[in-house]
């Protein structure tokens, strides 16, 4: 079990998600293998969705849900493919500790508690580099009159003579962004527990922002119909839950068995309760997410 | 008896006082065993107390590393002889003297190889009289057999008593006493030797593997294709950089109509000598997985090439990371309309002339502040190409990270201009536009310097300096710049910070 983050902009301020997950579970992200549906005319059944179950925290809709589902799309416009969806912006934070930095700017390993979250910054190597007022840096790079901030390629200047990237993750963990988003799922598991969330956020073409779904889990009460296969119930969106439940995944923890989107998430609920053998304590989690050797 | 070796040799010590690798070569010459020995502190002038070998390698090495800084070269010319098949055998010694003899009497003919290159032509000498023909039975003499050598010797010590240094000996085989190698391959593999060093000294590239295979009289002729390529080449630059008081491309001045005459002169005689090289990845371009000699477009292009770098290299001394946007702006549109321009010059019959006006011609629109029109495409192209020229064989390491940051800088600035020229037509997809390029951009990037596979952490570095770089200004209390205004600015500094972060860290692995 680990901390994943999915991140939509490389901005501080936009949408995030965090949450806790098993990578593994799907080698990664899931994938689906959509079903063939004679309905629907194959050229435009974009129905390929990339799937995280797990408890993650959604920033815009300021809640928890039991999964991520984001249809893979991709949009061209003047030229360029927009996908709305990246691997590369999904990542696992597996590392056993984080990193300050002193006095003097040497790096330090920390070990993550509520205490020491947030305790990096680059402010300390920037006092000294003479550079840090964005006005100044306008005034240094005014020859390319086009981009006035360049402080960003002077802080990875910086970050790249003090840390090595097999380093750098521990310093985001330690990044005080980091914490104000690792609070808010660290309060969300310890105030409504481990209990399915009966939400997923979604993310396709009627969504393309990206929202939050009511769902239910036949599984829950025993009613699975195994003879339609169709477990998961969106009340209220029939053609989003025919979608949902029409997808198939491939599981890599059971040597490839496909499964449901429903069968995911209790399973992935299951296996994260046992990971915190039912503790949802702020230190508890943390303790288990940043474990070395999970 | 050959004229022509008379005239090389006679050139070579009349230039000789033009490398300061000479001056090396006279201390050694100089120096005998016994002072060598002390200088290095060996205690012992027995070889039982120390393995010759080492002492050989040791005594070369000090010689050697008195010149040449660079470790890659120190390295080069202490391996070179065990590359093409020589072994030192330290039975063949005797005594220490011999091998401290030995050690310096090789380490003198490498230093004198590696200074050939520069003194076999004259600066004198205009580059449409280089002397091909006696620079390569120059070669061939040094080459063919110990014969053909001992009559260089000769000559080398006539010109050198005429100009009254007989004590200075010309050594041109690295292999004496010590070496060993099958009789059968001995002076095929000294003409490699030979041929190698010359070819490191020039400082053009050269496959290891297609010199191997080059029969004697093609080894000849590439070999002296390097040194009239190297001549030719520095020349050209020596005539864009200028002297003393003769800079005619000295910003804000642009040369003039002769000058400009001059340099397609040396360019002429570049592209004759660079289009025979067989070995070389440079001054060629591989199409379709065959490997050809640039086309005369080609190299104009390359001229242009060496004249923006030049104005670049002005600015970077002269005004550091401040404004001279005359400057800044000519350089800019020099870049963009190499192809255009090399093109125009093609067609006319007065490429000189035509070379100045077109340089008056961008000099006044950069004086009116005119940008360079070119699609965004073409301008990553150009940026793109520029840093294959700067890594030819993907050795990023060998670039300034202060180079890198540049053309970091002029990718990522054309991508904003791109997005906000394009503002209406992307509507609400501007930022999502926006991201893809960037990570187009700096996925192309990352593959030009063999380094693709960083990619994958390319979003989250990204996001972590945006986000260092936004509490920077939170609490300075500079809330302004992160007003929606500048959000496009912010993504596209933040991807230029990712990929900076992750080229130097890759670079230095």
């Amino acid at each position: 079990m680990r901390l994943v983050e999915i991140q939509e902009s490389v901005l501080p301020e936009d949408e995030w998600l965090i949450g806790v997950s098993d990578l593994g579970y799907f080698k990664g992200v899931g994938y689906s293998m959509p079903l063939v549906d004679n309905e629907r005319e194959t050229d435009e059944s974009g129905n390929l969705y990339a799937f995280l179950p797990g408890l993650f925290y959604c920033s815009s809709q300021e809640t928890s849900v039991d999964a991520v589902l984001i249809e893979v799309a991709h949009k061209s416009l003047s030229g360029m493919t927009l996908p709305s969806f990246r691997p590369e912006d999904v990542r696992t934070f597996d590392v056993g500790s984080g990193i300050v930095l002193d006095e003097i700017g040497q790096i330090k390993p920390i070990e993550i508690t509520i205490d020491t979250l947030g305790g990096f910054g680059v402010e300390s190597f920037l006092k000294d580099s003479g550079m840090i007022k964005n006005s100044d840096i306008k005034e240094r790079y005014r020859l390319h009159e086009t981009f006035g901030y360049k402080r960003e390629i002077q802080i990875a200047s910086h970050l790249a003579r003090l840390i090595p990237l097999s380093d750098l993750k521990k310093a985001y963990v330690s990044s005080s962004f980091l914490r104000t988003r690792l609070t808010k799922l660290l309060d969300d598991i310890n105030f409504y527990g481990l209990k399915p969330r009966m939400r997923v956020y979604v993310r396709n073409r009627n969504h393309s922002h990206g929202t939050v779904i009511d769902v239910k889990y036949r599984g829950l009460d025993d009613k699975i119909d195994f003879d339609t296969g169709a477990t998961l119930l969106v009340p209220g969106d029939t053609e989003l839950e025919k979608e949902l439940s029409s997808l198939s995944f491939s599981k890599m923890v059971d040597t490839g068995v496909e499964i449901d989107v429903e069968r995911a998430i209790l399973d992935m609920l299951l296996y994260i309760r046992f990971a915190l053998e039912g503790s949802v304590t702020h230190q508890d989690v943390l303790k288990k997410l940043f474990e070395e050797d999970t | 008896m050959s004229s022509a070796l008379v005239e090389m040799t006679g050139a070579i010590v009349d230039n000789i006082h033009q490398t300061w690798l000479y001056k090396a070569i006279e201390e050694w010459c100089r120096k005998d065993s016994l002072e060598i020995r002390e200088e290095l502190g060996l205690a012992s002038f027995s070889i039982t107390s120390s393995d010759p070998v080492e002492m050989y390698q040791k005594v070369k090495k000090h010689l050697l590393s008195k010149t040449f800084h660079d470790e890659n070269t120190l390295q080069f010319l202490m391996n070179a002889p065990r590359w093409v098949g020589f072994t030192l055998d330290g039975e063949e010694f005797q005594s220490g003297q011999q091998v401290i003899g030995a050690a310096r009497d090789e380490a003198i003919s490498l230093l004198w190889l590696m200074a050939i290159p520069k003194l076999i032509i004259s600066p004198t000498i205009s580059p449409e009289e280089y002397p091909i023909r006696s620079v390569q039975e120059f070669v061939k003499n040094l080459m063919e057999s110990d014969e053909s050598r001992e009559l260089l010797i000769e000559h080398m010590y006539n010109a050198m008593e005429v100009k009254g240094i007989p004590d200075i000996t010309f050594t041109p085989s690295p292999i004496g006493k010590g070496y060993r190698i099958d009789d059968t391959m001995r002076a095929q593999r000294i003409r490699l030797l030979l041929a190698l060093v010359i070819m490191r000294a020039t400082a053009i590239p050269y496959d290891l593997d297609q010199v191997f295979t080059l029969d004697e009289t093609k080894l000849v002729e590439e070999t002296a294709a390097y040194m009239i390529s190297m001549q030719a080449y520095l020349l050209l630059r020596n005539q864009i950089t200028g002297s003393g008081a003769h800079r005619s491309f000295d910003w804000p001045l642009i040369g003039n109509p002769m000058v400009c005459n001059r340099l397609f002169i040396t360019l002429n005689t570049l592209r004759q000598s660079a289009s025979l090289l067989a070995t070389s990845p440079m001054y060629s371009s591989e199409v379709e997985e065959t490997r050809a000699p640039w086309s005369k477009r080609e190299f104009v292009s390359f001229l242009l090439q060496e004249i923006t770098n030049h104005y670049s290299e002005i600015h970077r001394i002269r005004y550091g990371k401040s404004k001279n946007s005359e400057l800044d702006l000519f350089i800019n549109l020099l870049k963009g309309e190499n192809t255009k321009i090399a093109e125009r010059i093609l067609e006319v019959d007065d490429p000189g002339t035509t070379l100045f006006e077109e340089l008056s011609g961008y000099k006044q629109r950069a004086k009116v502040g005119e940008k360079p029109q070119i699609s965004p495409e073409r301008r990553f192209r150009i940026i793109l190409s520029s840093l294959k020229q700067m890594v030819p064989d993907g050795k990023s390491d060998a670039i300034s990270s202060e180079e890198i940051e540049d053309q970091i800088i002029d990718a990522f600035d054309a991508i904003i201009e791109v997005v906000e020229g394009h503002q209406i037509t992307l509507g609400e997809e501007s930022e999502r536009f926006a991201q893809a390029l960037c990570f187009e951009t700096a996925y192309r990037i990352l593959q030009l310097l063999d380094v693709g596979d960083a990619l994958m952490d390319l979003p989250w570095v990204s996001r972590f300096i945006a986000e260092e770089s936004a509490r920077l200004d939170i609490t300075s209390g500079d809330m302004g710049s992160l007003d929606d205004e500048h959000r496009i600015k912010r993504i596209v500094s933040a991807y230029a910070g990712g990929l900076m972060y992750l080229i130097l860290q890759e670079s230095v692995e």
